[in-house]
């Protein structure tokens, strides 16, 4: 675990080193303000749990495009540089490779999200809103943006390129947005399995709107945990493959 | 030998046709073809697994048992789910799935899992032996490794969807938006402290019961105010005969009772219904107070000449859309002041009717007749309250307001700095937005909440006092515009060089002492729709018209804020606006950029040491 801490700190060192990353951050508040400011607070008076209902709408879309964008790096850059080898051969297991890059992109990726709060607290100076709601909030977008950045490992891993690896992030995101159209298309058991199984629309609104689940939390961590195995178990194919 | 993974493709389309066949294809012929073929290919798929393991030696023997063992694991899922699809109907009999629960989720979980199981590391290890292809020699370690990766992926996705499936099932929610009991707000304290007469407030709710901790919590509060405020609780169902007598048929009822007077709140027993109830807590229990320790009092609303009624008019030919002052009835309702039509059929040209608390003018559109403005000045100069909300297009009242020193300008006023953006287009800037409050009665709850409470203003006219003042008389500015507000004589919203800048009087009290006698009252606003329920929610116009009602009913000690909950629209001017779109937007991310480039110059520099 340790190791695995040491890389974490080394990956969220490398994001907080270089310009690209406060750019990143930069434009994801830039991206989350607009929308904020043109939707969430745009049209007609709304009320303060409406405004910030919709701030974490958009919110959550921001993070999953965040979390494709920082996680695509994770292991293809280590590939495409021919650094991994050099991984490979330190005396570091490949789940702790997998679980020290995770950590510093998730790092990374809650102080971008978290850099957003003052928004909706802008809401609560002239609005009625609990600090749960905003609690819950965030918590739903650190735990999807977790589970999303879990999916982006796995696509890094699978990739040669960064490039790649964006491509196969995405694909395998959009494929477990759009469960909840195969969830109406299908039928009972198939129905409830895609549903349980669509990243956004079932477990991620109740978050949106200040309600926990503990079965959301727990599918999001489910989420994250297969594809982090996953992408171990990509990493120690090269052993058989 | 040769690597066949072909075979295993075979198995997989196998699975694939009896999918499609049960859960797409649905019946008829075409699941018998895709089922039938599915079921044949799979039977094919295993003879040839079956066979190539009876000829194999060596590591690739083991290599065949492995595979033979994967689709022996694949062909029982498929066993299992036709078994609790159709067999178990005959072998248990139709009701089974009632009379066996247990094992019907057995049956439903055990073949999904011993299809991954099956299929997951198949591939794996078809994987690890196409690798292998050109190899002379099989590599059968390289194969293990892939057949115990796949394993392990797919025991992780048995155990995942087994813990959601469990937590989905054991599921515990916390709703963390927001809710909060109303806690006593200064006006009911203010109402409680000013008893003369003890009240009692009677519970009826079931023992260990949510709202009721809720509700008797915020009552204990407010009991500490004064001694003459008991406070019982009872379960209907043990004191039915108290109930009764209180006029009580259920549990979730609060009795306020004084003397014969009784006023009943009803709440819900679940506290995730009772939740919007008990967030306005404090103005339920405000009113109820009010009508059993005080008077209910009569306040007239003049009609007749273009006002603003109670109901919002729509246009028509002669005359355009008028809001109208139901929220204003509802906050009197709270006040436990009751609203009556005055027009010349009710009296207004004769006199002013004897019972009215307070004469009120919203808006209107033409002059009252000279019998009519006799009859209210007659009214006010006997110690009447009069309470008069004027627009730049209706009349100016001159005949009425300038003897007592006061005139309205009948001059549109505009702001493009401070404003509230409504329609997002320039007329907004016609909705003034201000602090202006000063110290007097009629404001004191605005005064005490500073620049947390503002009023808006939309299309009004600036006030005149007319120096020296008539004896007696004494005026106060009580809302005035901020200061960059300037008359826009020609409605264009934007100032011009000729239309003067003032903190405009919007709002003046007038009082008139009267020796050994009430003194007379009247509150005259330069803008009618202040009153009305076009005025915008969340902010403290409200509280104008309570406090403005309240010292014109001579009640001002029970000025102050009423402990409301609920949830309000989010509205803001167009300053605040722009503050929220400049930080949002451009702020926070230079903020950002401007650190990171901090960090990484620093950090550079460093580097050429």
């Amino acid at each position: 675990m340790m190791r695995a801490l040491l890389i974490a700190r080394r990956e969220l060192g490398a994001s907080l080193r270089t310009f690209q990353g406060y750019l990143i951050i930069a434009l994801v508040l830039a991206v989350d303000g607009l929308l904020f400011n043109a939707y969430a607070l745009g049209g007609v008076s709304k009320r303060s749990s409406e405004v910030v209902s919709l701030f974490f709408l958009f919110s959550s879309g921001t993070t999953m495009v965040a979390s494709v964008f920082i996680s695509m790096r994770l292991l293809a850059e280590e590939r495409q540089t021919g650094t991994l080898s050099l991984l490979y051969s330190s005396p570091v297991k490949d789940h702790e490779i997998v679980l020290g890059k995770f950590l510093g992109a998730f790092a990374f990726l809650a102080l971008l999200t978290l850099a957003t709060v003052f928004m909706p607290l802008l809401v609560r100076v002239h609005g009625r809103l609990s600090l749960g709601h905003i609690a819950a909030g965030y918590l739903g977008l650190l735990l999807l943006g977790g589970a999303s950045l879990a999916i982006g490992t796995l696509g890094s891993a699978l990739a040669r390129n960064q490039v790649l690896a964006a491509v196969f992030s995405g694909c395998m995101l959009v494929a477990l947005l759009t469960c909840w159209w195969l969830a109406r298309i299908t039928e009972q058991p198939l129905s409830d399995v895609f549903g349980a199984l669509a990243l956004w629309n079932q477990h991620f609104q109740p978050f949106q709107v200040g309600v926990v689940h503990v079965r959301d939390v727990v599918y999001y961590l489910l989420v994250t945990y297969v594809f982090l195995f996953a992408a171990t178990r990509v990493l120690e194919a090269r052993r058989w493959r | 030998m040769k690597p066949t993974s072909w075979v295993s493709a075979g198995y997989g389309v196998a699975l694939g046709a009896l999918f499609l066949g049960e859960r797409v294809a649905g019946g008829g012929r075409e699941r018998l073809v895709l089922s039938g073929g599915g079921g044949v290919l799979l039977g094919l798929a295993l003879g040839w697994s079956l066979a190539r393991t009876r000829r194999a030696s060596g590591d690739w023997r083991t290599l065949e048992r492995w595979r033979l063992g994967l689709f022996l694991l694949g062909a029982l899922g498929v066993g299992l789910y036709f078994f609790q699809a159709e067999g178990a109907v005959r072998v248990l009999g139709a009701g089974w799935k009632q009379k066996l629960p247990l094992l019907r989720s057995a049956l439903g979980v055990l073949f999904p899992v011993a299809l991954t199981l099956s299929l997951l590391p198949l591939g794996w290890v078809e994987l690890a032996v196409g690798g292998m292809a050109r190899a002379p020699v099989l590599e059968l370690g390289r194969v293990r490794s892939a057949l115990r990766s796949g394993l392990g992926l797919a025991f992780a996705l048995v155990f995942a969807f087994s813990s959601q499936y469990v937590a989905t099932r054991m599921d515990v929610s916390w709703d963390l938006a927001y809710f909060r009991t109303a806690r006593p707000g200064e006006a009911t304290r203010g109402l409680v402290r000013g008893l003369q007469a003890p009240v009692e407030v009677t519970l009826f709710f079931p023992p260990a019961n949510d709202v009721r901790q809720a509700v008797e919590q915020y009552l204990r509060e407010l009991s500490r105010e004064s001694p003459l405020l008991h406070i019982e609780v009872l379960d209907q169902a043990v004191e039915p005969g108290r109930a009764r007598e209180l006029g009580v048929g259920e549990n979730g009822s609060v009795v306020f009772t004084r003397d014969a007077r009784h006023e009943r709140l009803k709440l819900p027993l679940d506290l995730g219904t009772a939740r919007s109830a008990l967030q306005r807590l404090d103005e339920e229990v405000f009113r109820r107070l009010r009508e059993v320790s005080r008077p209910r009092r009569v306040l007239y609303l003049t009609a007749g000449h273009g006002e603003r009624g109670l109901r919002a008019q729509a246009a028509t030919a002669l005359e355009g859309a008028r809001p109208g002052l139901s929220r204003l009835e509802d906050w009197l309702r709270v006040l436990n002041v009751e609203v009556r039509p005055l027009g010349v059929a009710e009296g207004l040209g004769t006199d002013v009717p004897r019972d009215a608390a307070v004469v009120a003018m919203v808006g209107p559109e033409r002059e009252p007749s000279p019998e009519e403005l006799a009859a209210l000045r007659r009214y006010v100069e006997r110690g009447g309250r009069l309470w008069l909300a004027l627009e730049p297009d209706g009349p100016g009242l001159d005949a009425l307001l300038e003897p007592w020193g006061l005139r309205s300008s009948r001059v549109p006023l505009a702001n493009e700095q401070r404003y509230l953006r409504w329609s997002h287009q320039r007329g907004d800037r016609a909705h003034l937005v201000t602090t202006g409050f000063s110290t007097h009665a009629s404001v004191a709850t605005l005064a005490s909440l500073g620049g947390d409470a503002s009023v808006v203003f939309s299309g009004a006219t600036a006030l005149e006092p007319l120096p020296p003042l008539p004896r007696g008389v004494s005026l106060d500015v009580a809302v005035k515009a901020s200061p960059e507000t300037f008359q826009d004589a020609n409605r264009d919203f934007t100032p011009d060089a000729d239309e003067p800048r003032r903190a405009w009087p919007l709002v003046v009290a007038w009082e008139k002492v009267r020796p050994g006698a009430a003194a007379a009252r009247m509150v005259v606003m330069g803008d009618a729709d202040v009153m009305t329920d076009d005025a915008p929610r969340g902010y403290g116009n409200a509280y104008l018209l309570v406090d403005t009602v309240l010292w014109l009913l001579g009640e001002e000690e029970l000025a102050g804020v009423l402990s409301n909950e609920e949830d309000v629209p989010v509205q803001h001017t167009r300053r605040q606006d722009g503050v929220w779109f400049y930080s949002a937007v451009f702020l926070a991310p230079a903020l950002v950029l401007g650190v990171g480039g901090l960090v990484t110059r620093r950090r550079s520099r460093r580097r050429a040491r």
